[in-house]
């Protein structure tokens, strides 16, 4: 039998179990299995194989843990067993033992995992899995485990999780949410070296490696007990507490590791890739390329040296608006026509905020029209000062409409922790083409409302960044 | 209903009125024997036909209450799986017709002919348990988490579908991938063995 009609006859046999197919297909199958001898092996074969794993003892084979044991099974067994006993306790007894033996019930289950991209996690990871105690690794996207509590955690990628009970997990590394019912006062988050206890409330947890611990409450009350201090410290709403200096080392993830670095990374050898067939590439490292952010708060100081912009948008907090600005150098294109682009941004862990607070982000990217703005200073742009910026309440975070124009806008799903995002089209290929002074800027907002306060900073790889692709062009010219 | 029986096949068990005293005990040793010798080839034809648990689990409940009630018409000697294969398959049609739903959609002499080929299929080895644990292990972590949706916690397709964002047609071609694995590594791993 050919591969293709294999899969045929499996896939109506799937069907037939559960009384999916048409009138049509039972007919040929009926048919098959009383004049197809070939066909009817390999109905035979998978049925058997079927009937194997469905008596068989083969849970721990398939990992996720256990549903409710199979009651009449087990006392059509157990009573069969004792009735035994007398008679054939030898031939007997080996199959009883193993109704002794019983799985415990689960801690949690995984209620919602999406886009989710999972790590070398010794639990189960789809979505509906039951949950024993274990390590969860979560590389990107944002997962909920509901636990048997009734406590959720929401798991911020990256993150790794230990489940211990019902009422207990310990956060190795990264970032989750907490909302915890009545029911489930008392539900203990334990990092490194602090140990978080709630009191019917929301709040976050973030922890490094290294010991460095944040705890912000969202809504309620939660008590706080770090090793080395003693007592518990008490947490209300909108409160946090940072210890070892979390959010610095969040802020300023370079700080420590300039000197190690001779010199800045760039992820392209050339200023300028070419891919053959007219298509070229090249990033804010190429020419008078420059990346930076501004932000709201006169007190933050971006150096432009930052491995990454950071975008934000909060109507909670007013000094924490972020846009950045891209500026690519156009001037090999001089005098040739671009037929064709796309603008890539690569996306990065923040460690900034809790991705749980805001939903899935929409982006607008657009273009600086007003060409003589176009030689803005990555280290000196300033909020005050920025193109197309002003500080009138509607141009917070949209820019000036006379000034800019809107290109396009990136989906980025909530939790996305890594990948690649790009923006393509007739518009920004024909703002690239009214280019005329050999730089382009555009300018990325979010669109997107945070929640409540402390929700996800979004971060893009820069110009600087060593691990990522800064923001890149693709350009297609014609000669 | 079923329930009441199963006690009833308890309490009826010893001693069996068609003995004498005395012989009792014996002939419920042998047919206890027989039954555990070929329990589960049994449970496996019956399961193989009957893609439910529950139902499954009641056929076999109901076909050893009627191989213990009519024990006494089994010719010692003869195939004692062969017999109660074919009691099975009668209970599995009756079982059938009276929730007027098919277990299977197959015509009748279509579900006898599956039965004849399984049976074959399972006289076959008895080491196949451990190598379907090995070939269980193998699969990746997706496709295990299928089969415990589908065989261990028995959800509907369209209940799997939706746990694992997927339309029901991709549930089940899944399956089926799940499915030519399963066979091709016991294939290979039974081949692989001395």
């Amino acid at each position: 039998m050919k591969q293709e009609e294999t899969w045929r006859w499996l896939e109506l046999w799937e069907r037939a179990q559960d009384h999916a197919l048409s009138e049509d297909e039972r007919q040929q199958l009926s048919h098959a299995m009383v004049h197809r001898p070939e066909v009817r092996q390999l109905i035979a074969q998978t049925s058997l194989l079927t009937a194997e794993v469905r008596t068989g003892r083969f849970r721990e084979e398939t990992t996720p843990p256990l549903p409710a044991p199979r009651v009449d099974n087990l006392r059509f067994s157990s009573r069969l067993a004792r009735f035994l006993l007398p008679l054939a306790a030898a031939v007997v007894s080996a199959g009883a033992v193993w109704l002794l033996v019983r799985e415990p019930a689960p801690v949690a289950t995984l209620t919602k995992a999406s886009d989710c991209k999972w790590g070398n996690s010794a639990l189960p990871t789809l979505e509906g899995s039951h949950l024993q105690p274990g390590m969860l690794e979560l590389l990107d996207g944002i997962a909920t485990l509901k636990f048997a509590s009734g406590a959720e955690v929401a798991l911020e990628a990256p993150v790794t999780l230990e489940l211990i009970s019902a009422m207990e997990c310990r956060v190795k590394k990264g970032t989750v949410v907490a909302e915890v019912p009545s029911q489930a006062k008392g539900f203990t988050i334990h990092t490194p070296d602090t140990k978080v206890v709630d009191y019917g409330t929301r709040f976050g947890v973030s922890a490094g490696d290294d010991g460095k611990c944040l705890v912000h409450v969202i809504e309620g009350l939660v008590e706080v007990e770090r090793q080395g201090k003693a007592g518990r410290q008490e947490l209300r709403a909108g409160q946090r507490v940072d210890y070892g200096g979390f959010l610095h080392s969040a802020t300023y993830p370079d700080a420590n590791n300039h000197e190690e670095q001779p010199e800045p990374g760039r992820w392209l050898p050339g200023p300028i890739n070419d891919l053959g067939d007219g298509w070229q590439i090249l990033t804010t490292a190429y020419g008078q390329g420059k990346d930076t952010w501004i932000q709201s708060d006169p007190k933050y100081h971006v150096s432009g040296r930052e491995s990454y912009v950071r975008i934000k948008h909060s109507t909670h907090n007013t000094n924490l608006e972020r846009k950045a600005y891209l500026g690519f150098d156009l001037s090999r294109f001089q005098g040739k026509r671009i037929a064709e682009a796309e603008l890539t941004l690569h996306v990065e862990p923040s460690d900034l905020g809790f991705a749980s607070l805001v939903p899935d982000a929409v982006f607008s990217i657009y273009g600086l029209t007003e060409e003589s703005q176009d030689d803005w200073d990555e280290k000196t742009i300033r909020w005050e000062t920025a193109p197309a910026h002003s500080e009138a309440q509607e141009h917070r975070v949209a820019p000036v409409a006379s000034q800019a124009r809107k290109l396009g806008e990136l989906h980025i799903p909530q939790g996305t922790t890594r990948g690649a995002f790009t923006l393509k089209g007739d518009d920004l290929t024909e703002f690239l083409r009214h280019d005329s002074n050999g730089i382009v800027t555009f300018i990325v907002i979010r669109d997107t409302d945070e929640h409540a306060r402390n929700g996800l900073v979004h971060a893009f790889a820069s110009k600087e960044n060593t691990r990522n692709t800064p923001p890149m062009l693709k350009v297609r010219v014609e000669e | 209903m079923l329930a009441r029986s199963r006690e009833n096949f308890f309490v009826q068990t010893a001693p069996h009125p068609a003995y004498p005293p005395g012989m009792a005990d014996d002939k419920t040793t042998l047919f206890l024997e027989l039954l555990t010798t070929h329990e589960r080839a049994l449970s496996l034809y019956v399961h193989g036909l009957v893609p439910r648990d529950g139902e499954a689990e009641d056929i076999l409940q109901q076909t050893k209450l009627l191989l213990w009630k009519h024990f006494e018409d089994f010719t010692l000697g003869t195939h004692f799986l062969a017999w109660a294969r074919k009691t099975a398959f009668h209970q599995i049609l009756t079982h059938r017709r009276q929730k007027k739903r098919a277990h299977l959609p197959l015509d009748e002499e279509a579900l006898e002919a599956l039965g004849h080929a399984v049976s074959e299929l399972a006289d076959g080895g008895s080491c196949r348990q451990e190598v379907l644990r090995t070939c269980l292990a193998r699969l990746p972590t997706e496709h295990r988490q299928l089969v415990h949706l589908r065989y261990f916690d028995e959800l509907d397709i369209d209940q799997i579908a939706d746990r694992i964002s997927r339309t029901e047609a991709a549930v089940y071609r899944a399956l089926s991938r799940v499915r030519m694995n399963l066979m091709q590594c016991m294939e290979k791993q039974t081949e692989a063995q001395p």
